[in-house]
């Protein structure tokens, strides 16, 4: 299939090339397909050039950046970096690691023996906890903030990284559940009963079957979990107080007060919390999308 | 192996004593349960079921639905954040709520915030996908993809922040680039006027989630079989047609997804107005989120705050109430 | 193996949810109870005080870690854990962390309402008697700063800093226009106009952070309103806002819309701060504590220019918008006496001289502000405060927070010609209505 694809694109480059039966088709589509180029760049130099603009003013001297926010800093200050760092980034970005990575493997882990149970057995409830699961997912953290908020003081986790991680992962759960149930709803069933005559125990039939079969949406649900707790603002401000703990997300608004009109370190900061993401998503990417798509091509 | 265990624990005459002893919760009789997770009786299936689920479900129940409870008790009562006593005012609240112009300006708001995310990221999202899965861009496509996608993956607070400078009445960009292709005109104090403000930061949610909304459907737009789209070209059919007739019907499910997740998005928005304009001037660009933060942690009203906390519960289950009688999601 | 293996497995998840909570519960335990045990601490019983102010910038930052050190030093047996956030993230923050079941020991508090709403909750401690124990200590604070941190007679803060809100002026442009210091509210206005004329920005003000605009409708209904009305209206029990004063000083603020620079609701304080030191502006109404921040980077003369006179105001023209800030201490605190100890320290005079000096504010200390720690301009300033007949209290922090709200966002409408006064003092008035049947 993938070559087949190839071989169509290569056609399209030529598009006089093919049969006269397609002809019409294809003469309408270089013409739509040309103004629908002139739209895809636009949208990419829409996203792209904020994100440039932030990187180029980050290298800038506050005052420059107030006369000319457009031109190439005339002097690179590669300190503003350095400034940044110091004042607090590098803690911040440590603690949203710590925080990212524990949520995701607690929330994958227990979504896909959540999703397992949900799907291989049956058992009085099933219907009502899979109703409240999906439920769980209409329900935003805000709506529970006040009593989270009591909540989390009386099981002692305020200003904690618990305090953060725990509830980001109940919070995930309903959504990684319902997307590793769907997958696991697609694995045939006769796979898992040769297992089963084979004497595996269901446990073993989880960890040997289900969780490699699944990779992709596993990796898909880490993915998007991580965006959740890398982003999650409304309760890293409120649940944690400590500098020392914030996480990127409230550590920037520290940081910007803290820096009032000293525009250049507040952009390098930025840039120093997005950048390492960015890269690391561009590195990540083909396994990413390579899983998604092997995903699909199962499904 | 399986067998011997399932003799030690299980169900054979032999074992009743250690099953009686098992019944205490301890450890043996976890172990027992957990090798009842291999048993292919339905009976003992059905503890496996729960062992598998309750830590997770736990974790639900004490994060997600007692808070949903409590919250509803909380807004009973008039009470504030540091006073020990709270005072029993009924459905007060509501009717407080339902007299406040301001409760009505936000919820205005958030319906803004959802009509133009579903019309860009919904369907943006699904023709942007398309556009990028078709042939044509093929050998683009990866490129833009990963462009696209990129403001996912930063914080949104970095964005918002960014937003702020580029949204700066005097040195941003924005402003900036209007003056520069003649349009001085247009340039304003973007998230100080009244009148932009909410659309300022509903921009920049969109700028922000069109991408991951594209991803997922270009996800859903793989699973479709190329047959079909070789059909729909052997009968001839326009690319126009084939996204109608072929694309949207196929990415239904994935659309309902998406939907759902949008709509709660746009009810539950917090962030970007938070650190953009905290809900002003005045309170043009409150949105139910900010109300609910503004009342519990600037006003100290909690109980008026767990009240607008439940108007959002309502609403977002109201949505997921259509949702799911629409899809099929949560059925077979 | 593997049986014990998924045994174990089995076990681990089962109990993730009690181990989660209880490992998080060591530390919790230690940070509330630093001393570990709930007999009364011995002399040299080791104490933790958590310390909780609103200057995350320095100098401010860095004088509190010193001193904090200072103290630890002369006091071995005290440790001190601060933590700080800005100003408008404090005033929720705060509100947060009062309302656990640990709240800081000692922690930040403007004066006025702002403070009373505490005393009301039951969260801070009557600090009367130990005023009252260091007689010495008491009387090196200025009197007149004790009041908005008194109610009922009974003392509930220390106060830091003096501070005053006055306009600074660019002395260069007013003597190239040849502009006369305008005294009275008429005078100003044509002063502003010929400034507009010859291209000038007059005034430069930042409302994107809406207390900004607090402080000139402050100022104006101390002006407009007569002193024994404005006092019963701000008192959160009588107060109806019915005086049609309030009114008349919101049109004063609408007539200085014209002079001020473009998209005010777009621009924060800090950034029309900067149009006054590149002189793009010509006035900035500031407060005595923004000298050291203007000063150093300012390469003209400029100087002070007080509120006008109003024509018409029943208010006493030589009051003065302003208020100290200081600290109170939390009622539940388990060491009041070592808490009331580092807030002496910190209002010593040798402190207040050093605070003087390396932040730049003005102490409440009598006599802290001197030729040694201060600039003429900042000695001036502090001057000027003293020297007013009275002070009228930050509006944002001296009523109670659903009618400031009402002004707040009214005003931040008013200035995008959205609403006008009239229909601001309805909401404020509804406000007022509600926090007096609240306060029954």
């Amino acid at each position: 299939m993938q070559q087949n694809m190839e071989t169509v694109s290569q056609q399209n480059a030529a598009p006089l090339l093919p049969t006269a039966k397609k002809q019409r088709s294809r003469r309408g589509l270089t013409w739509g397909s040309s103004s629908l180029l002139v739209i895809l760049l636009l949208y990419f130099v829409a996203i792209a050039y904020p994100l440039f603009w932030m990187v180029m003013n980050s290298l800038k001297e506050s005052s420059e950046i107030f006369s000319d926010s457009w031109a190439l800093p005339t002097q690179w200050l590669f300190e503003n970096y350095v400034t940044a760092w110091e004042q607090g980034i590098s803690a911040y970005f440590l603690n949203s690691v710590i925080v990212t990575s524990l949520t995701c493997f607690l929330t994958v882990l227990l979504s896909a023996l959540g999703a397992y149970g949900l799907t291989r057995f049956s058992f009085r409830g099933k219907r009502l906890v899979l109703i409240l699961i999906l439920g769980g997912l209409m329900l935003s953290p805000q709506v529970s903030l006040i009593p989270l908020y009591k909540l989390i003081q009386s099981l002692g986790l305020f200003n904690t990284y618990w305090a953060l991680i725990i509830p980001y992962v109940a919070y995930r759960l309903p959504f990684t559940v319902l997307l590793i149930r769907a997958h696991f709803l697609t694995i045939p069933k006769e796979i898992e009963e040769a297992a089963y005559m084979d004497g595996c125990s269901s446990f073993s039939v989880f960890t040997r079957i289900f969780l490699p079969l699944s990779t992709p949406i596993l990796l898909t649900s880490a993915l998007l979990t991580a965006y959740f707790s890398w982003n999650e603002f409304l309760f890293s401000i409120i649940f944690i107080d400590d500098n020392k703990l914030k996480t990127i997300p409230s550590g920037l608004m520290a940081f910007r007060d803290m820096l009032q009109t000293d525009w250049g370190v507040l952009l390098a900061g930025l840039t120093i919390s997005a950048l390492p993401i960015i890269l690391l998503f561009l590195f990540m990417q083909k396994y990413f999308v390579r899983g998604l798509t092997s995903g699909g091509i199962k499904g | 192996m399986f067998a011997r265990q399932r003799s030690r624990c299980g169900n054979s005459p032999s074992n009743k004593v250690s099953a009686q002893k098992a019944r205490q919760w301890s450890p043996e009789r976890l172990h027992c349960l957990f090798i009842h997770l291999g048993g292919n009786d339905m009976l003992q299936r059905k503890y496996a079921g729960y062992l598998y689920v309750l830590p997770g479900f736990l974790l639900i129940l004490l994060f997600i639905y007692f808070p949903i409870v409590q919250n509803i008790q909380f807004s009973l009562f008039e009470w504030s954040a540091f006073s020990a006593d709270k005072t029993f005012v009924g459905l007060a609240q509501y009717a407080k709520l339902f007299h406040d112009p301001i409760f009505y300006q936000a919820l205005v708001n958030n319906i803004y915030y959802a009509v133009i995310s579903l019309i860009f990221q919904v369907f943006g999202g699904l023709v942007l996908a398309a556009v990028l899965e078709d042939k044509v861009f093929r050998k683009i496509s990866p490129l833009f993809r990963t462009i696209y996608f990129t403001p996912v993956i930063i914080s949104i607070t970095v964005i918002a922040l960014l937003f702020d400078f580029i949204y700066h009445p005097q040195v941003g960009l924005l402003n900036g680039f209007l003056s520069a292709i003649g349009l001085e005109s247009w340039t304003r104090a973007w998230v100080g006027d009244s009148a932009t403000a909410i659309f300022a930061a509903i921009a920049v949610s969109q700028w922000q989630s069109i991408g991951y909304i594209m991803m997922l459907f270009i996800v859903a737009i793989q699973k479709i079989p190329q047959e079909l789209y070789e059909a729909a070209e052997i009968d001839g059919a326009s690319k126009i047609r084939m996204f109608f007739h072929v694309t949207v019907p196929q990415v239904r499910e994935m659309t309902f997804v998406t939907s759902t997740i949008t709509l709660a998005g746009a009810f539950t928005v917090f962030n970007e107005v938070y650190i953009l304009t905290g809900g002003g001037p005045g309170h043009a660009s409150e949105v139910l989120g900010t109300y609910l933060y503004q009342s519990a942690f600037v006003h100290d009203q909690m109980g008026y705050a767990s009240t607008i906390a439940n108007v959002i519960l309502a609403i977002t289950l109201l949505i997921s109430l259509v949702q799911m009688k629409l899809s099929k999601t949560g059925e077979e | 193996m593997k049986r014990i293996l998924r045994f174990a497995t089995g076990l681990l998840l089962i109990f993730s949810l009690a181990t989660g909570c209880s490992t998080a519960d060591t530390p919790k335990q230690a940070s509330a109870d630093p001393g570990g045990n709930q007999v009364s601490p011995a002399a040299d019983q080791q104490v933790t005080l958590r310390f909780f102010h609103r200057w995350p910038r320095d100098p401010d930052k860095t004088y509190f870690e010193q001193v904090v050190k200072a103290f630890e030093q002369e006091n071995p047996n005290i440790k001190i854990e601060t933590e700080a956030v800005l100003n408008d993230a404090y005033k929720e923050k705060i509100s947060v962390l009062l309302g656990t079941d640990n709240p800081p020991d000692i922690y930040f508090s403007w004066s006025g309402e702002y403070a009373y709403k505490f005393v009301r909750g039951g969260k801070a401690l009557d600090l009367t008697s130990y005023a009252q124990e260091d007689k010495a200590w008491h009387d090196q604070l200025m009197e007149s700063q004790l009041v908005p941190f008194t109610l009922d007679n009974k003392l509930y803060g220390v106060p830091l800093t003096i501070d005053g809100k006055t306009f600074f002026y660019n002395k260069d442009i007013f003597a190239k226009l040849n502009l006369a210091v305008p005294t009275t509210w008429s005078e100003f206005l044509s002063t502003l106009q010929t400034l507009k004329d010859n291209g000038y920005t007059p005034i430069t003000f930042g409302n994107k952070a809406p207390w900004a605009s607090s402080h000139y409708i402050g100022t104006l209904n101390q002006r407009m309103v007569d002193e024994s009305t404005r006092e019963k209206d701000y008192n959160r029990a009588t107060g109806t806002f019915e005086d049609p004063g309030y009114v008349e000083a919101l049109k004063k603020m609408q007539e200085l819309i014209p002079y001020f620079n473009k998209d005010v609701n777009g621009l924060d304080h800090e950034f029309a701060r900067q149009l006054f030191i590149d002189q793009k502006a010509a006035i900035f109404y500031a407060e005595t504590a923004e000298v050291r921040l203007v000063e150093p980077k300012t390469k003209f003369p400029w100087g002070f220019l007080d509120f006008p006179a109003i024509e018409g105001g029943k208010g006493n023209p030589k009051f003065l918008t302003g208020a100290p800030e200081g600290f109170m201490i939390s009622a539940t605190t388990k060491h009041p006496k070592e808490a009331v100890k580092f807030l002496q320290f910190l209002t010593s005079k040798a402190q207040a001289e050093k605070f003087v000096k390396d932040v730049g504010k003005y102490s409440a200390v009598k006599g802290a502000v001197n030729a040694n720690t201060a600039t003429p301009l900042g000695i001036e300033a502090v001057e000027r405060v003293t020297a007013a007949e009275g002070l009228a209290l930050w509006l944002d922090t001296d009523l109670d927070i659903k009618i400031v709200d009402a002004y707040l966002a009214g005003t931040q409408q008013m200035l995008n010609g959205e609403k006008s006064p009239e229909e601001i003092m309805q909401d404020v008035r509804k406000a007022a209505q509600q926090v007096r049947e609240q306060s029954k």
